[in-house]
């Protein structure tokens, strides 16, 4: 089993009225799997999915990257100067940090 | 490039004070970016902004972005990212972006390069206080 602590910002902790909560996963358990999770307890954020950035430590993460045990999943709201396309920032941004890792 | 600074602060910024720290000899301009509290979003008067971020995770992103615009733009000489944080007022500035390079055109695209790569990728979200209500900046339909 694998127990990671998730974060809240903006938004999401004042719809979720925490910072923090953890959540116990499957080994191999991924962002997504942890989304599911909070969504679990926190059906409010469900309909946010497709705007929601993931972060681990200082960088972002995609929806299939494995989490390990003592992660701190970190959840995003945009930021703020999102505009035009907010999923589109999501993506370019979770993209460019695994490009950067893998190189 | 150790001088750089980046920083996500709660106090009121100072733009004097980031030209000062990206002064050098050989810079023949200094570009400053100021972001500031705007008193309206599309017509609805606004009465303050509450900004809020993931702190160590934005001074990386400042951070890498600064690499970035060294590694592009290799005349430039220093670079000053700074975000505010917490409650600010109308007139207030939010962030200053400072670079000094050895010529003007470098540090006018190097500036713009920074703070545009800033509202994609680091941490910050503002929230709007108005009248008669509040919005957090980046979501709609919420």
């Amino acid at each position: 089993m694998l127990r990671v602590a998730v974060r809240f910002f903006a938004r999401y902790r004042e719809a979720t009225g925490r910072q923090r909560l953890e959540v116990d996963l499957p080994d191999g358990g991924t962002v997504e799997a942890a989304w599911a999770a909070v969504v679990d307890r926190h059906p409010e954020l469900g309909r946010y999915r497709p705007f929601t950035l993931f972060a681990i430590g200082n960088d972002y993460v995609g929806p299939d990257h494995a989490l390990r045990p003592g992660d701190e999943l970190c959840l995003f709201p945009p930021v703020s100067g999102g505009s035009a396309s907010r999923s589109r920032t999501a993506r370019r941004a979770s993209r460019s940090d695994r490009a950067r890792s893998a190189g | 490039m150790d001088g750089d600074i980046y920083k996500i602060v709660e106090q009121p910024l100072s733009p004097d004070a980031v030209a000062a720290s990206v002064g050098d000899p050989a810079a023949g301009g200094v570009v400053i970016f100021s972001g500031i509290v705007r008193n309206e979003k599309d017509g609805r008067p606004v009465k303050y902004l509450e900004y809020e971020a993931h702190a160590a995770m934005a001074e990386a992103k400042m951070r890498e972005i600064g690499a970035a615009v060294r590694q592009r733009w290799p005349s430039v000489k220093a670079v000053t990212m700074l975000h505010r944080i917490g409650r600010l007022e109308i007139g207030e500035s939010s962030v200053l972006i400072a670079v000094s390079a050895a010529h003007r055109r470098e540090a006018f695209e190097a500036c713009q390069y920074a703070i545009d790569t800033l509202k994609q990728r680091v941490p910050v979200w503002k929230k709007e206080h108005f009248e008669d209500g509040e919005v957090w900046v980046g979501l709609q339909g919420g």
